[in-house]
């Protein structure tokens, strides 16, 4: 019984220690940094900008992988120019 | 100074102490209520003039707040999770939540008293937790908490009594390690 009311007033201490309080004051520079904050919010770009951008950047990288991938390719394909010097050498013996 | 911007240093004034302290409660450390003050003034600027006056312009405030704090909450648990997988061992853990509390508005000789309580909030669910410390905390009546929250008064009695019971229940593991140490 002794431990079932200790325990209560226990609790009740530890809920009533957020009641007993005071307002606590932000800091004074906080004032600043939301101004700061707000000036940023007003003056970024729109998402819809910052992804159209990096869309076009993407696109532009992937074009320029795939054209220099394609060239390479062509390079291997087209014909070796006919080359005398490789040809054995066809003196009468 | 714009008119919108006069305006806003006025309800700034008005309502920072507000804001500030509610974001306490949640945040339990004076670095992160600052973040999810800043947050709040931000979203309370940019949407001042679409504010319809369907509710009190102190229960707008007080819903951004709210969520603001529940999201930066939300947040900081994934980053948490993300960066903390590997399993700590529980003195790690009991410094970091130690070393974490800092309410300024509580008396310096509750603090620990407050540390356990708000430790023991800290783990209700979000609109348990939301009711809980505006009834017992910021002290509103159960019409107001109801108006904030959005719902009916019955709901908000009921989240209360949820959240003290489940609140004593944790606490009753608290008070054996009370005895223990006294």
């Amino acid at each position: 019984m002794q431990k079932i009311m200790e325990e209560n007033q226990w609790m009740d201490s530890i809920f009533d220690s957020a009641t007993k309080r005071q307002a606590a004051e932000p800091s004074p520079l906080l004032r600043d940094k939301i101004q700061a904050a707000i000036f940023r919010k007003q003056h970024a770009a729109p998402t819809v900008v910052w992804l159209a951008a990096a869309s076009f950047t993407a696109l532009l990288f992937i074009n320029f992988t795939v054209l220099s991938a394609v060239k390479s390719t062509d390079k291997s394909a087209e014909p070796q120019p006919f080359n005398e010097s490789l040809l054995p050498n066809n003196q009468l013996y | 100074m714009s008119q919108p911007l006069e305006r806003f240093e006025k309800i700034y004034t008005e309502y920072r102490l507000l804001v500030y302290n509610l974001a306490l409660h949640y945040a339990n450390n004076i670095e992160d209520a600052e973040e999810i003050t800043q947050n709040a003034f931000v979203k309370i600027y940019l949407k001042l003039e679409k504010f319809e006056h369907k509710s009190e312009l102190k229960t707008w405030i007080y819903r951004i707040t709210i969520n603001e704090s529940l999201d930066f909450l939300r947040k900081k648990k994934a980053k948490k999770y993300f960066f903390n997988y590997l399993p700590k061992n529980p003195d790690q853990k009991e410094l970091e939540r130690a070393s974490n509390f800092e309410h300024p508005g509580i008396l310096l000789e509750r603090q620990e008293d407050a540390r356990i309580l708000f430790e023991a909030i800290n783990t209700l669910a979000e609109n348990q937790k939301t009711a809980f410390l505006l009834s017992k905390v910021e002290l509103l009546s159960n019409p107001e908490i109801a108006e904030i929250m959005q719902t009916s008064v019955s709901a908000v009695e009921s989240l209360v009594f949820r959240a003290k019971s489940t609140l004593r229940e944790k606490l009753k593991e608290k008070f054996k390690e009370y005895r223990k140490n006294n």
